[in-house]
């Protein structure tokens, strides 16, 4: 593929139900049996996400898989079905901000202000790699495009989604652009590549 | 709730709302009559359309579209026994032997005034639930889901018409093709013999194009003739006859009403499994129910309000969760999105007279989707005359056209084909469709539910007694069994005393 750019990303968080008695991390791991994490089926990319993360983290889980969906497996953990979920930043937001739900971590480098005050980041952490998980919103065309062509298009899509009428219909729409160019976009992949290949027990299964 | 009502319904007042809400009833009408097309293909036709549009038109012109397209395919399952949609088949069952002895009027009309009093019950039960929306989802989890598919898959037994045997092979065999495909929990591929095309399984609405309209044509094909049969009058006398129907039999439209807007707004069940359900625990709660399949007006009134409330509670997960239940919320999701509404628990908060017009265009455009029903009734009965070597080709090719659209799978029509034939032999020999139905609509809920609620419980079947919900769905499916039972052995005990 050739990449022509990036338009943002969105980082995962961790969840449980508003109302459990799991606060944090620490409080997940002392639970003396594995964590139930709602997760669509094998082969997602939210199952495969789940089980890096908590491998990393280092907690011992067992999936509640089978939903047909984010916003399934995410009421799932709001419901109770399992002890939480790991979702995207977006989808958990709304549900913190209600109160449904409770962040406890949050999977992203946080250089400026957080979605989610008080919340651990992975660099809080200390597993900044987590950050690499994120769902990336890359553009891309056909291998071996010619420069000129590559060029025009990067320029193109750039001016595109610096465009204040553009701007502002994603905010109205609660979503950011972070346009970045082609050359940043292909650095993304290759990282997510690398962390995915060292967990790829899990996409295999 | 008028206060909240009230503004939302003024937005009716303006000549400019209710010209968009008519033509967004007009396009859902028309676009809904043409099989396989169904609602979020229209929808995602439409969209683009509203792009310059102020929030309330376009929502306006969305509710109107989305509340008439489910009759549009309606009217055509009882006429011609194709369905629009998935959720429409189930009306083919009885719309379409009313149609065939002549009596096409009274089953439009019965279908146009459970339609509307199906609507008008959904979204008063919308306007209800929507603020107390979160409670309602929350009492159903995997385990409820189970004893939910559980429930409708105990009317195969009275749905064989007499034939059990019969029903429960037919069953059997539709629970183990609802099986084909990757199994959501484990991942493994399941009866796809190597072919990419099942790994998502049997596609819906195809399968059930097959088994009704395919068969009927198969079946035209070789009687020739119309739809209608020569020596019966398609006249319209009856319409009054079965708009009157859905007030007399009014217990069976509040019980389609129900189930519709229970499944509507508890997500991951799924438009089709409404109809179905209503129909068969319409046919579990007569007194005879051996007489369904050939032409009762309840068989018509039950699918018809259940389908039409569930138009309406669908927008409860998708509005208040995000959660779209369906394809057409799915795209209806894409749609709140590019008006710079973003579904979630402040929703209601921060655009509520947006969504309570919404609502009301949902019922405005049921209202006047039935009016155009009746009014249109003497052209659109036409079709039921015209010789099946007009009428075949044209179905065939319309069928095959919608199909195909849905996600551009050239085997999609190879698979309605095949089910045509599996429709078309199951009635040749005599054996039961909704059986297969049921099992092809509520296995993979069951499947999927049920290792969940295992997964949850580590594997204790106590999990189905935990909540009131999972005890209120267990009692029904008790009745569900006895009653036939109870009912067939009072008969033969009346029979006996008066032969003795």
């Amino acid at each position: 593929m050739t990449w022509l750019a990036s338009a943002g990303a969105d980082p995962y968080g961790v969840a449980v139900a508003g109302n459990s008695s799991i606060k944090n991390l620490t409080d997940m791991k002392a639970l003396g049996r594995p964590v139930k994490m709602t997760s669509t089926g094998p082969g997602s990319t939210s199952y495969v996400v789940t089980h890096i993360v908590m491998d990393v983290l280092d907690i011992p889980m067992s999936s509640i898989s089978g939903y047909r969906g984010s916003s399934e497996y995410v009421i799932g953990a709001m419901r109770g079905d399992g002890d939480g979920t790991i979702a995207v930043v977006p989808q958990l937001l709304k549900f913190h901000e209600s109160g449904d739900l409770k962040t406890i971590a949050l999977l992203a480098v946080t250089a400026a202000k957080s979605p989610f005050p008080g919340v651990p980041d992975a660099t809080v952490l200390g597993k900044p790699d987590l950050a690499k998980l994120a769902i990336r919103r890359l553009i891309g065309a056909p291998p071996n495009l010619p420069d000129d062509v590559r060029r025009i298009l990067e320029d193109s899509l750039m001016k595109a989604m610096t465009d204040p009428e553009t701007v502002k219909i994603l905010q109205a729409a609660g979503s950011d652009l972070v346009p970045e160019p082609g050359n940043k976009a292909a650095a993304y992949l290759n990282e997510s590549i690398e962390l995915y290949t060292r967990y790829q027990k899990y996409i295999q299964e | 709730m008028f206060d909240i009502v009230l503004p939302a319904l003024h937005s009716f007042a303006s000549f400019e709302n209710v010209g968009f809400l008519v033509l967004g009833t007009v396009i859902g009408l028309v676009f809904g009559t043409i099989p396989g097309l169904g609602g979020a293909t229209t929808l995602a036709l439409v969209m683009p359309m509203t792009y310059g549009m102020e929030q309330t038109p376009a929502m306006i012109l969305a509710g109107g579209l989305m509340g008439s397209v489910a009759m549009g395919g309606s009217i055509t399952a009882v006429l011609i026994n194709t369905p629009g949609s998935g959720p429409s088949a189930a009306t083919c069952l009885d719309g379409y032997p009313l149609t065939q002895q002549g009596k096409a009027g009274m089953a439009i009309g019965a279908l146009a005034s459970s339609t509307a009093m199906g609507s008008v019950i959904g979204v008063f039960s919308v306007l209800l639930v929507l603020p107390v929306a979160r409670q309602l989802v929350m009492m159903f989890g995997p385990p409820e889901f189970f004893l939910l598919a559980l429930l409708g898959l105990t009317a195969i037994s009275i749905s064989s018409g007499g034939k059990l045997l019969c029903g429960l092979v037919v069953g059997a065999g539709g629970l183990v093709l609802s099986f084909i495909g990757e199994d959501a929990v484990s991942g493994g591929q399941r009866y796809t013999f190597g072919s990419d095309y099942l790994w998502d399984g049997l596609p819906l609405v195809p399968t059930l194009l097959g088994l009704f309209a395919i068969s009927e044509m198969i079946d035209l094909s070789l009687k020739g003739g119309a739809v209608a049969k020569k020596t019966e009058t398609t006249e319209f006398a009856g319409l009054w006859e079965g708009i009157r129907a859905s007030f007399k039999h009014w217990p069976v439209v509040l019980r389609g009403s129900i189930i519709g807007t229970l499944e509507g707004s508890i997500p991951g069940v799924g438009g089709t499994a409404a109809s179905f359900l209503a129909y068969s625990l319409t046919v579990q709660a007569d007194k005879h129910p051996e007489t369904f399949g050939k032409g009762r007006i309840e068989g018509v009134i039950a699918p018809e309000a259940a389908i039409n409330a569930k138009e309406a509670a669908c927008l409860i997960p998708t509005l208040t969760f995000g959660i779209p239940a369906g394809l057409e919320m799915a795209v209806f999701l894409g749609m709140l999105i590019l008006h710079g509404i973003e579904p979630g628990p402040m929703l209601l908060i921060h655009h509520s007279e947006t969504i309570y017009a919404l609502v009301l265009a949902l019922c405005f455009s049921c209202l006047i989707g039935a009016v155009l029903g009746c009014v249109c009734i003497k052209p659109l009965s036409l079709i039921t005359k015209i010789d099946v070597h007009v009428l075949v080709p044209l179905i065939l090719a319309i069928s095959a056209a919608g199909t195909f659209s849905i996600r551009g799978e050239p085997l999609d029509i190879l698979l309605a084909g095949v089910f045509g034939v599996v429709g078309y032999l199951l009635r040749r020999f005599e054996y039961p469709r909704l059986p297969l139905v049921l099992a092809l609509v509520l296995g993979p809920v069951a499947e999927r539910s049920y290792h969940q609620s295992m997964m949850i419980s580590d594997g204790s079947w106590s999990v189905f007694v935990q909540h009131n919900t999972s005890l209120v769905l267990i009692s029904l499916i008790v009745l569900a069994v006895v009653l036939p039972v109870w009912r067939s052995q009072s008969r033969r005990r009346k029979a006996a005393a008066e032969f003795a």
